[in-house]
């Protein structure tokens, strides 16, 4: 149990990882990105191509980096230039038609066949008790801590970060005071994408899995967003972590193995509804 | 009226409107005759992605996103798959409808958290389920799938060409469906729940029950379309229900418009036919995806779908017109009256520290005018708020004709006979006037009583929709709406805010005759003190959270604390 527990902690870093970026989306850029995950899989699957080519890892990595924080950026911009009114539940839904359209020319561009992945984390770290402890788990148990905490000196100890807070709390205030929103908006989509390739990054060659499933890494990683309220990004990353930590547990009891992928749906379900219990009416008054 | 309109469209008064639906067979039967077995195995594609597409309409019309539709799809296909394993008594059809009920449970289980997630939360709670519904489906499987067992059809429609037109009759029939929900009370509630939820409670509609049928209703949609894919592939499994393709379903239903029928057979015909002309011209069919991905961006930046903007067009959008005003004439002061309708006792709303409303004693009696006036801040809208029903938390015991208010909730307190209106604006745009003004009577109304309030507010024509009219005209909407709920008690929230000042004095001319022509007593909520003077028979004056005078206008308006109210110390004071 336990075991399963800091093997699932591989995905719960990953987990919080992305959600965090999904938080500082919705909190800067006012929008549920469902395209998220999609974005680092064209970053991803990038660099297995590359190095298919004979690239060497770490040219092919940086060539799948920079892809998908071009492809961020440039869904950033359409989304800057023509939904930049728009409320939060139309540009998440913006991010939907970016997500199937994103996967479409995923398998246009890089096939439906499955690539080997190169990778760096696959080798176990330490052992202790019998509990083997990953490098990819480290890496992104760690690296999502890191991530949120950089995060947060930049959004509170920065002129950036000052900038962006007034941009998500009062856009039109802030573009009064000549506060550039677009390229704001542009550079988060940009950063996020790009966080978001580097998860995938490590945790992709250690899955076997397509496209869609690892875009729709966006559910779980949604659900780590929603223990923050889509605000705290530490409670975002406790949430991540916690999430793989149950799904690692729950794959070690066999009568709930092949379920054990419901429970991001289930953890969803009762943050939401707790978290919201109190919103009976849609408008204030 | 109606006589110009059935002469201006004769074949419309013919056939009545059941024109389109006899079209509709006509086209299938026709199609079905001479259209090549391979396009007719893809147009009955078509009709089972227009089927689970109608299905997303009905949650679209209520103004909610639902990505797990094909999930509430797989129950139907489960279900008509298991009963096939059963040979269950029925065939194919009942199967089919079977798996449409099955589905409807899920549809109600989802909607119960819609009752408090919106918007982007309610997406995530349907994205995870649809995600979740994949896992349980790969899990259990379908079942007589390892045993190879086709779904088998009835006799009658078994070959492709017979399951065509069975297929075609059930869209049919589902389009009927949903077109006739559409104008019954339920469906016009879906629009007002997506407009403004306060104000379908208020005019007496429960906000829960609006949500859950319309949820229920789009997986009975959705179940069907399942059922009929089952009998149309004979073998189901897990591939047909993907998350992503309930995405994709999304996805399309925004770009085409699913709540109009013919959206969702647009939609229905982009699914299925887009990939199969990118397949013979030599292009990738996943360039579908990336069409419809594009597609829907456009509709969402042009603010409406594909049969939205088609159905604003063929409106020829001209402002509807506006009746002129009634003259003004003297009407006399409303009667005071004197049995006690509203009493209220011991009021008292809190927001954390700050008291809104203290120890509010208020009686309005049967068969007046009774204004009720403050500076801005005074406590009228919470006591409005309060007296509806939308502050649990208030104290103190309301009581109307005899009956205690306190603990009900909004649209029962609206169905016992206190109505109000908002100083927002929360006419639904969804509607025209007349169906709005059906939804908000509550009652069945004949279209005498319809004009009759209509003329007497001078509110514009039956058949305009609420879309085109200016802020002032869905004012006197919203009024008349509330009139024709035939309720004890209305209260007005500034109902003059957008009216003209000579507009706003009609108004108070019409107020005078409400209660003797429609047995109402009114409290009125008014800045505009002309307005006030005119058509009340007394005024209440709120400042603080608490009555401090009340009588007839002439003196209450006169009192010094009333102008220190209003106008602060100084000039008070001078």
């Amino acid at each position: 149990m336990l075991e399963g527990a800091i093997a699932g902690l591989a995905g719960g870093g990953a987990y919080a990882a992305l959600g965090l970026c999904l938080t500082l989306m919705f909190r800067l850029v006012r929008v549920v990105n469902f395209a998220q995950v999609a974005i680092g899989v064209i970053g991803v699957y990038t660099m297995a191509i590359a190095s298919e080519h004979g690239w060497p890892y770490g040219a092919a990595a940086l060539a799948g980096l920079l892809a998908a924080t071009l492809v961020a950026a440039v869904l950033g911009w359409v989304m800057g230039k023509w939904f930049g009114e728009a409320g939060a539940d139309q540009r998440s839904a913006i991010s939907i038609a970016f997500l199937v359209g994103l996967l479409a020319v995923s398998y246009l561009v890089f096939g439906t066949d499955p690539r080997r992945m190169p990778g760096k984390f696959g080798g176990s770290l330490f052992t202790v008790d019998g509990i083997t402890v990953t490098q990819a788990a480290a890496v992104c148990a760690v690296g999502s801590v890191v991530v949120a905490g950089a995060a947060w000196l930049v959004l509170t100890r920065t002129v950036l970060g000052l900038r962006l807070r007034a941009l998500s709390e009062r856009p039109t205030t802030a573009e009064l005071h000549a506060i550039p929103s677009r390229r704001l908006g542009v550079g988060m989509w940009a950063v996020t994408g790009l966080l978001a390739a580097a998860v995938l990054l490590v945790v992709a060659p250690q899955q076997t899995s397509d496209q869609t499933s690892l875009a729709l890494m966006v559910i779980p990683a949604g659900a780590a967003a929603l223990v923050g309220g889509f605000t705290s990004l530490g409670r975002t990353v406790a949430g991540g972590l916690g999430l793989g930590a149950l799904q690692g547990a729950l794959a070690h009891v066999t009568e709930l193995q092949q379920y054990r992928d419901t429970v991001p749906f289930l953890a969803i379900l009762a943050i939401l509804i707790w978290s919201q219990r109190r919103e009976v009416w849609d408008a204030a008054r | 009226m109606r006589l110009a309109d059935k002469q201006a469209n004769p074949a419309a008064s013919v056939l009545g409107p059941l024109a389109q639906p006899a079209v509709a067979l006509l086209v299938i039967a026709v199609a079905a005759a001479v259209v090549p077995q391979y396009w007719l195995f893809l147009a009955t594609s078509v009709l089972v992605s227009a089927v689970a597409l109608l299905g997303l309409g009905i949650v679209g019309r209520a103004g909610m996103n639902s990505l797990c539709q094909l999930a509430f799809a797989a129950v139907g296909a489960w279900t008509v798959a298991q009963l096939n394993v059963w040979q269950a008594p029925g065939g194919l059809i009942v199967w089919t409808i079977a798996g449409g009920v099955a589905a409807m449970p899920f549809g109600v289980l989802i909607g119960l958290p819609a009752l408090r997630l919106r918007g982007v939360h309610l997406a995530v709670v349907t994205l995870g389920f649809a995600a979740a519904a994949d896992v349980v489906i790969a899990a259990v499987n379908f079942p007589g799938v390892e045993t190879f067992e086709q779904v088998e059809r009835p006799m009658f429609i078994a070959t492709d060409r017979q399951y065509f037109v069975y297929a075609g009759v059930l869209f049919v029939v589902a389009a009927i469906g949903v077109e006739w929900l559409g104008r019954t009370r339920m469906g016009a509630a879906w629009r007002a729940v997506r407009f403004s939820e306060r104000a379908t409670a208020a005019s007496g509609t429960s906000v829960a029950r609006a949500k859950l049928s319309a949820f229920a209703l789009s997986a009975f949609g959705a179940g069907l379309a399942g059922g009929l894919l089952a009998g149309q592939v004979g073998m189901i499994t897990a591939q047909n229900f993907t998350t992503i393709s309930s995405l994709a379903l999304f996805v399309v239903a925004v770009m085409a418009g699913s709540e109009y029928v013919g959206g969702a057979l647009f939609g229905g015909v982009l699914i299925a036919f887009v990939p199969e002309i990118f397949r013979r011209a030599g292009i990738n069919q996943d360039w579908a995806n990336v069409l419809f991905g594009v597609g829907a961006v456009q509709a969402l930046s042009q603010g409406s779908s594909v049969s939205e903007g088609l159905a604003r067009r063929l409106r020829a959008r001209r402002p509807a017109r506006v009746p002129e005003p009634r003259p003004s004439q003297d009407v006399g002061a409303p009667p005071l009256g004197t049995r006690p309708l509203l009493e209220v006792e011991g009021l008292g709303v809190r927001f954390g520290q700050v008291v809104a409303l203290e120890n509010v004693d208020l009686v309005v009696p049967e068969g007046t005018v009774m204004g009720l006036i403050g500076p801005n801040g005074a406590g009228k809208s919470t006591l409005t708020d309060a007296l509806s029903g939308f502050l649990t938390s208030a104290t103190g015991s309301v009581t109307l004709d005899g009956r205690k208010l306190d603990g009900m909730p909004v649209h029962r307190r609206a169905a016992a006979g206190l109505r109000r209106t908002f100083q927002q604006d929360r006419v639904p745009t969804g509607l025209t006037v007349g169906a709005y003004l059906r939804f908000a009577a509550h009652r069945s109304v004949t279209r005498e009583e319809l004009e009759e309030v209509r003329t007497f507010l001078g509110c514009p024509a039956l058949n305009a929709h609420v879309f085109d009219l200016d802020v002032g005209s869905r004012r006197l909407l919203e009024v008349a709406a509330a009139l024709l709920a035939r309720p004890k008690l209305i209260i007005l929230d500034e109902p003059a805010a957008g009216l003209a000042h000579a507009e706003s004095l009609a108004l108070a001319d019409r107020l005078v005759e409400v209660p003797a022509r429609f047995g109402a007593s009114v409290l009125l909520i008014e800045h505009d003190l002309d307005m006030v003077r005119r058509a009340c028979a007394s005024v209440v004056v709120l400042d603080f959270g608490s009555v401090i005078a009340s009588g007839p206008p002439a003196e209450v308006l006169a009192r010094p604390e009333v102008a220190r109210a209003y106008l602060g110390d100084e000039v008070a004071l001078t």
